[in-house]
């Protein structure tokens, strides 16, 4: 079984997201991220040689500074500021939501085996399962996660997920959509951010457990 | 005039609604009510010009490609069967005009005058280009105009906890109409590949897709067991409203019954059975529940019911009459149809009228409360008095053609046609009719009786009670005038619903005269002629005058006149067993079988359908809703859960798939 660059660099951010799953420290957690984070941009910027696609390249570089550089400062920021830094997860404890991790990674294998193959560059089964199973960490970490900081990471994980199947599974999205999309995550962690801030003020914690009042 | 000028007339009189719709959302209350009429009344005259000049045209229309819905250009159709109908909206909307802005002062501190012109003229561009639409797409997206902006003017007193009822039940009627209507066309569109209704008749059906347009134009028609939101939406809307909605835009939905089933030869003869049938019950249903009401605007309510179900029923005579091979028949039951939808749209319009002009000076539409209105209000009670006369289908007026014609049809069928089980239900027909017909008889005795004639009932009408303002008296003069017009034209009336019944129904021959209708015009002279005897001959009786026995009880008081209540006990009695009539008597005192002190009578009504089918349904779909509510529990945790799950089955059938 031989990996290209592309496949063992999606390989190993889904990897990061499995151990995000296991870890309880939000700084850990934020790193992670952003490392995970700049190994798409990576891949981005090798598949620009491959496709011979030259946007990719000003999109690995908008990827880097906003979304592997930017957004984890402003989360570390705003973590700094509410003084939590760890996550004690809810019902599924950390290390057991990890291994669950890991059977989804099983799971996603045996989707991206049955997609619809094509002659495409970085089109390959190891790169499908790696955004399937960057999906699904990012939904595991969502939902057991206690922390409303832990969601916002949670639902960048699943992000990354869905941009990582978009560049490898179809040939790619204009510049313009991918840079709106960009946009439009940063302006979504920007605003949670604040909210997470607020919920800190008037509730004096920001455990989303307890969150369950305002239903109708 | 050419045929240029009536599709003018209309698109002037659109853009002039459209201007008024916003214009006055914006001025809000600042708007003037009588600016505001007269800005109204000129397209409604406009109205009735282009229905008059388009008369023997047969214009179809398409809008510019601006008007676009969908993919679907607008196109508009124009013939005798749509001017019919324009004309009735024109004749209403004119009266309203005179009426609406003294009402609306009356209503000023209550009702947003500006949301209330607004709703009205959208609901009139609604009206207007639903009766001139040739395709059904065009016809869904007026169709919910017209039921939006209904709703909007039913619940102009949306404060009143009465009105929000009102309006969330209209609310729902109109959604499900709407439903079962999409789905009859969605159908009919994967049938024939077309939206143009004209295309429908072309191609072979299944018989399913005409029911689901026939049971989304019975909900709107307000036909049994459908005719539940009426009696609420009515009294909660002001006068105005209900007379344009009673009198027209029910129409509508029959109108529609007529384009889309009948003449596109959708109508199975089952269908016609079924229209038939309900018709039937609908009238009857309807008029025992006038007969006992105590408040004005819902005994007209439910009148408005009856009446809709005697046009259905002729409706379905019409169908099933066609497909036996009766065509004369059927001609003259569809021109009874048409004659009928015409005229009562005419008179009910009125009764509402004169029922808002009432409500106006007296504040109370309770019957219990008014009384001696005839000498406070004379022109009121002429006019309400013509409209009662009417609906009762008494001769010199309007009312008495449409029934003619219907009771000739279902004579003719119980005598033409072959099958025994056939004539079993022309002759089941004409003895409900003619019961119907005496009850609705009845009814308006009640009516006119209880509220116009005696004593005043309560303080405020023996005080209070004076003649409406000069609008007002007049939109209802106007529409006494149009109601008795109709009846002494009755003969030509007639001959041109015959040839537009036989246009709708695609005879191509021209059927030779209707010979009912020469016999109508000597029964019209011969019945003016003996009431005008029975005038002369009352006017030269004596009058005697003497003092009533009072039992012994004291003296006798306005309360001592019959009531509403007691008007209608004893056919309420006789059916008792649909209408579930009870009095709830409570005496009360020391010695309470000799010498009571206290009397306290109250009647008490359950309408079985309300109580033993829509109660429990609503409260059966709130237990089911409630049950799924639980899902909702306010933990994001959950709803995190939810979505994953989603996603993986999503995900598992999309690639099985």
């Amino acid at each position: 079984m031989n990996l290209d660059l592309i496949e063992l660099v999606s390989i190993a951010a889904a990897l990061s997201a499995i151990l995000m799953a296991g870890s309880t420290h939000l700084s850990m957690n934020i790193a992670l991220y952003s490392l995970q984070t700049f190994l798409l941009s990576l891949a981005t910027y090798s598949l620009a040689g491959l496709r011979a696609e030259s946007h990719f390249i000003w999109v690995a570089l908008a990827i880097v500074v906003l979304k592997a550089l930017g957004i984890p400062l402003f989360l570390h920021w705003i973590m700094v500021k509410i003084g939590v830094n760890s996550d004690p997860g809810t019902t599924l404890a950390p290390p057991l939501a990890m291994h669950c991790c890991v059977l989804l990674m099983g799971l996603s294998y045996f989707l991206a085996q049955s997609l619809p193959s094509s002659s495409l560059e970085g089109h390959s089964w190891a790169n499908a399962t790696a955004a399937i199973s960057l999906l699904l960490s990012g939904l595991i970490l969502m939902l057991t996660r206690r922390i409303a900081l832990s969601q916002i990471i949670g639902f960048l994980v699943i992000e990354n997920g869905i941009y990582l199947f978009a560049l490898t599974q179809t040939s790619g999205m204009p510049l313009v959509v991918e840079m709106g999309v960009l946009l439009d995550v940063l302006v979504g962690v920007m605003i949670s951010g604040l909210l997470v801030f607020r919920i800190q003020r008037s509730f004096e914690h920001i455990d989303v457990t307890q969150l369950t009042e305002l239903r109708d | 005039m050419s045929s240029i000028d009536s599709i003018s007339c209309l698109t002037i009189a659109l853009s002039f609604w459209l201007i008024q719709a916003l214009v006055s959302i914006f001025a809000g209350r600042k708007c003037s009510n009588k600016l505001s009429s007269a800005f109204f009344l000129f397209p409604s005259l406009l109205l009735c010009l282009s229905a008059i000049s388009g008369w023997n045209k047969d214009l179809l229309v398409s809008a510019p490609r601006f008007f676009q819905f969908g993919q679907e250009v607008l196109t508009m159709h124009l013939d005798k069967l749509s001017a019919v109908y324009l004309l009735l909206l024109g004749l209403v909307s004119t009266a309203l005009s005179f009426f609406s802005p003294v009402y609306m002062k009356h209503l000023s501190d209550r009702v947003n005058s500006g949301h209330f012109w607004s709703a009205l003229a959208l609901f009139m561009i609604a009206m207007t280009m639903l009766l001139l639409s040739a395709n059904a797409v065009a016809f869904l997206v007026f169709w919910e105009l017209m039921s939006l902006s209904s709703l909007a003017l039913v619940a102009s007193e949306h404060k009143q906890r009465r009105v929000q009822q009102a309006g969330i039940i209209y609310l729902g009627a109109t959604r499900i109409a709407t439903a079962f209507l999409m789905a009859g066309f969605l159908a009919m569109h994967a049938f024939s590949h077309s939206w143009v209704f004209s295309d429908w008749g072309q191609s072979a059906f299944p018989i399913w897709p005409s029911f689901l347009i026939l049971i989304g134009l019975c909900i709107k028609a307000g036909i049994w067991p459908f005719h539940i939101w009426l009696p609420y939406a009515h009294p909660a809307a002001p006068s105005p409203v209900s007379a344009l909605m009673s009198g027209v835009m029910i129409k509508i939905a029959l109108y529609a019954v007529i384009r889309i089933l009948v003449s596109q030869n959708l109508a199975s003869e089952l269908l016609g059975h079924v229209a038939l049938a309900l018709g039937l019950v609908s009238s009857l249903w309807g008029v025992l529940f006038a007969l006992v009401q105590q408040d004005l605007k819902k005994l007209l309510a439910y009148s408005s019911v009856e009446n809709l179900g005697l046009i259905l029923m002729a409706i379905g005579l019409a169908i099933v009459a066609k497909a036996q091979g009766l065509p004369e028949i059927s001609l003259l039951a569809l021109s009874a149809a048409i004659l009928h939808s015409f005229n009562h749209g005419i008179f009910k319009s009125l009764l509402f009228l004169s029922a808002g002009a009432v409500d106006c000076t007296v504040h109370s539409r309770d019957m219990q409360q008014l009384g001696g209105l005839a000498r406070k209000m004379p022109l009121t009670m002429a006019a309400f008095l013509t409209g009662a006369f009417a609906i009762s289908a008494l001769p010199p007026l309007g009312g008495f053609i449409g029934k003619w014609m219907l009771y000739q049809g279902l004579l003719r069928t119980a005598w033409e046609s072959s099958s025994l089980a056939e004539r079993a239900l022309g002759l089941t027909s004409v003895g409900t009719l003619a019961l119907v017909g005496a009850l609705a008889l009845a009814s308006f005795a009640k009516a006119f009786g209880i509220s116009f004639l005696g004593n005043a009932r309560s303080k405020a009408v023996a005080e209070h009670a004076s003649e409406t303002a000069n609008g007002m008296i007049f939109a209802q003069i106007f529409l006494s005038l149009c109601a008795l017009v109709s009846g002494l034209f009755a003969a030509p009336a007639a001959m041109q619903a015959a040839s537009v019944a036989s246009r709708a129904l695609q005879f191509n021959t021209r059927t030779p005269a209707l010979a009912v209708i020469s016999l109508l015009d000597q029964t019209l002279y011969a019945l003016l002629l003996f009431a005008l005897i029975y005038g002369v001959y009352l006017a030269a009786s004596k009058r005697k005058t003497y003092i009533t026995w009072e039992c012994g009880f004291g003296s006798l008081s306005p309360r001592c006149q019959s009531s509403p209540i007691s008007f209608a006990q004893p056919m309420a009695r006789i059916f008792s067993l649909i209408l579930r009539f009870k009095l709830l008597v409570e005496i009360t005192g020391k010695d309470r079988r000799n010498f009571p002190e206290h009397i306290k009578v109250e009647p008490q009504m359950v309408s079985l359908l309300e109580s033993r089918v829509y109660l429990p349904t609503i409260s059966w779909i709130q237990n089911l809703s409630r049950a799924f509510a639980k899902l909702q529990a306010g933990s994001i945790h959950l709803y995190l859960l939810y979505v994953c799950a989603t996603l993986v089955i999503l995900v598992l059938v999309g690639t099985r798939l």
